[in-house]
This record gives C-alpha cells, structure tokens and sequence, in this order.
C-alpha cells in the first residue's frame, strides 16, 4: 500500500544546501571572534571578508538567498 | 550589554559581530548548540541571570539592553550520532535548556530582535495574511483549505490557475536529506486523491501574472527594498527562490504608503525584523508573506544594504 504524504510533498526540492552541518576544513568557528574564520591569500580572515567564497555551505550558514529557515520557537 | 542566541555557522550574525565589534560594543554571542557544556544559573527571589560569557561568567539582570534572538541552535546537533544519549535524553535535555533562555524573557526593558513568540506566532501564515489587510494592504484572494472539494472551486474561480503553498514551515525534515516546497502553481486537483489534501491543509492563492517581486527587509522604522529581476527572461517563476542563481536584486525606493505599511506592519506583528515579499501588479502593490526570520546575508553582501548595521544600531540603543 503506498505511504500516504500530504499534496504538497508532490512538489518538493531538495534543499539548496546539504541538510546537516558540513565539517569542511577551509572553515572554523573562532571563539575569540566570535566569527567563521578563512584561510585567504595566506592570512586568516573572517569569513564575511572572503571574496573567493561565503562560508560554508550548511542549512544554518546560508547567506545564498532565499533558503529562509524556520526556527520552530527555538528547538522544538 | 547585547546578547545574541544564535549558532556558530549562521553567518549572517557575523556581520553583526563586526559591526559590534567595530563600535566597541559589550556582547556575548551565545551559540546554544554550545549550552549542555557551558555554565548557567539563575536564582531567584533577588533575580540573578549568570550566562557564559567565554571563560567567564555575567549577570544579566540590570545589565541586558537587547537580544539578537537569530536561529539557536539545537543542543547537541553538533555531535556524531554514534556519540549522542539516547532519544529521550535529548528531548528532555533540549527542553529544559529551552525553558531556562526561554527565562530570559522575564528581564525587563530588553529589546529583542525578535521576540521568539512573536516570531512564532508570525510563522502562521494566516495571522500574517489577516494582519496585513488589518494594514490596510491588499492580498491575493486566499483559500486555505483541507477539502479537496473547496479547493477546486477556488481555483474554478481564479480562471484555473492558482499557486498553492505551505501554511507554515515548508521545510521536510528526513533521516538523511531535507527538501523544501517552494510556491507551487496548480491548474487542477483532479487525478489528486482527497486524503492527500486532507492529511495537511494547503494556501491556495490566486496566480499573480506579469507580476514584479520586491524582498522588503523591514527593521524599527527602517525598510529596505530590493527589486527582483531575472537575468535571462522576462517575467521570474512563481517562487523567485527557485531561480535563485539566475536573479538580480536591485535597491529601489517604495511608494511612500507601502513603505510605510510594511513597517507598520512589523511592528504590529510585534516584530522589530521582517523579510516582506510583496508583488506588484500594473500600479497595485499586494502583500505575500513575512519571513520574521528571514535571511539577509545575501543582501548584505551582494546589494550592499546596510542590514547589519541597522540592527546593530537597534541592538545599542535598546529600544525602537
């Protein structure tokens, strides 16, 4: 018997972004900086200040347009 | 002092970080992911509020002017799953955390930015819809439904062409990948079983043809609008965010009245941020929907609206 899914799961896309946090090497959280860190041109800098990339690519750290995120409340 | 309750990769906080940093302004970042390592405690009747703050430890209470309250992270969410407690641990861990900032609300005088049950209650996209006529904003027609039946005579009476959407969140959480469902335009339920609209109920609106589309980035009294155009066609698809790569924001000026409505709007929202999408037709602006959370980093970054800065400027005066 097929698995009955709301109508509008006919429609669904794949999120834009990879769904879980990506452990990718190029980036880490400072906590004196309290910002995401990059490697560029030799010098770390935060990675707001890249013009090679906009951090990475996660559900959570998405400045690509659009993916809006819904809180639920906070955490449930 | 300014706390902000978010996660280590959202990286639209960084830009307020910056601007933080950049005014010599006191603050804390805390990343709740972060929270079942970190040192808490609140006592109570003489009120006292000890968060983290890096190795060391700061009231609150008397302290606080503002929150930047922007997609907290889950406890734990950064951890292997081999290496997570079991189920019901995490549900209760998650939760007890949630009611102890959840506490946070009890300080008096604080701005948030936003106040997280204002941004709940704003994710109802029929209180948004109903706030903004209360506006005075026009909006397409609406029908929002669990019946099949209603749902064809809706769109019989559009001319057989609506768009349909989530009611909330349109984010599908799976084990191992997640999908999102953008503005879908629908000619016709027939071949469409009842259950399956009857499991979940849908917004169904009427199709807005050779429309324009404007991301309005409301904070306080400010607005920030960007036009969006496409840079290979026309006209852009119902759900400009499918086409994202293909897209082009232009910073542009409102009409004085819609401008107004959409800060208006907030704030009767008992927001202080919105993200409004609105559409215009011929000389007639309509409302779609408010994001209370909505994203900004491309913005920020890409048309160079000065997001960050507003809400740092709202975050050191402590008040609107």
């Amino acid at each position: 018997m097929k698995v009955l899914e709301p109508f509008l799961f006919r429609f669904k896309k794949e999120c834009l972004s990879p769904n879980r946090v990506a452990h990718d090497e190029r980036f880490y959280y400072d906590q004196e900086f309290s910002q995401v860190m990059t490697m560029e041109n030799g010098c770390v800098i935060p990675v707001i200040e890249s013009k090679q990339n906009n951090g990475p690519k996660t559900k959570k750290a998405d400045i690509e347009k659009g993916e809006d995120q819904k809180d639920r409340w906070m955490w449930r | 002092m300014i706390l902000i309750l978010s996660n280590k990769w959202d990286i639209s906080v960084d830009f307020i970080v910056r601007e933080l940093s950049k005014r010599g302004e006191n603050f804390i970042r805390l990343n709740t992911e972060d929270l079942p390592y970190s040192d808490c405690t609140v006592s109570l009747p003489d009120f006292s509020f000890l968060l983290p703050d890096g190795k060391e430890v700061t009231e609150l209470v008397g302290n606080l002017k503002s929150v930047l309250f922007r997609r907290p992270g889950k406890p734990f969410e950064e951890v292997e799953s081999s290496n997570l407690p079991s189920e019901h641990t995490l549900r209760y861990s998650r939760e007890q955390w949630h009611a102890l900032i959840e506490g946070l609300l009890s300080i008096n005088g604080v701005l948030w930015i936003n106040n997280p049950r204002a941004n709940d209650l704003m994710e109802c996209k029929i209180v948004q819809l109903w706030k903004a006529v209360e506006v005075g904003f026009r909006i397409p027609r609406t029908c929002i439904t669990s019946s099949k039946e209603k749902a064809e005579k809706f769109i019989q009476s559009c001319g057989g062409c609506v768009v349909a959407k989530s009611l909330y969140s349109s984010l599908i959480e799976c084990t191992n990948k997640d999908f999102f469902v953008f503005t879908t335009i629908i000619k016709s339920l027939k071949d469409i079983p009842s259950p399956e609209i009857g499991i979940a109920p849908v917004i169904f609106q009427e199709y807005m043809d050779r429309k324009i589309d404007y991301r309005v980035t409301v904070i306080g009294e400010k607005a920030y609008a960007v036009r969006i155009e496409s840079t290979k066609r026309e006209s852009i698809p119902a759900d400009w965010r499918t086409e994202k790569g293909e897209l082009k924001f232009i910073p542009c000026e409102l009409p004085n009245n819609i401008r107004k409505k959409c800060i208006s709007f907030v704030s009767r929202c008992g927001l202080v941020f919105g993200a409004i999408d609105l559409v215009q037709v011929n000389d007639d602006f309509y409302f779609l929907e408010i994001n209370p959370n909505g994203e900004w980093g491309w913005l920020q970054k890409g048309a160079r609206l000065p997001i960050a800065e507003t809400i740092t400027d709202c975050l050191v005066k402590g008040k609107l």
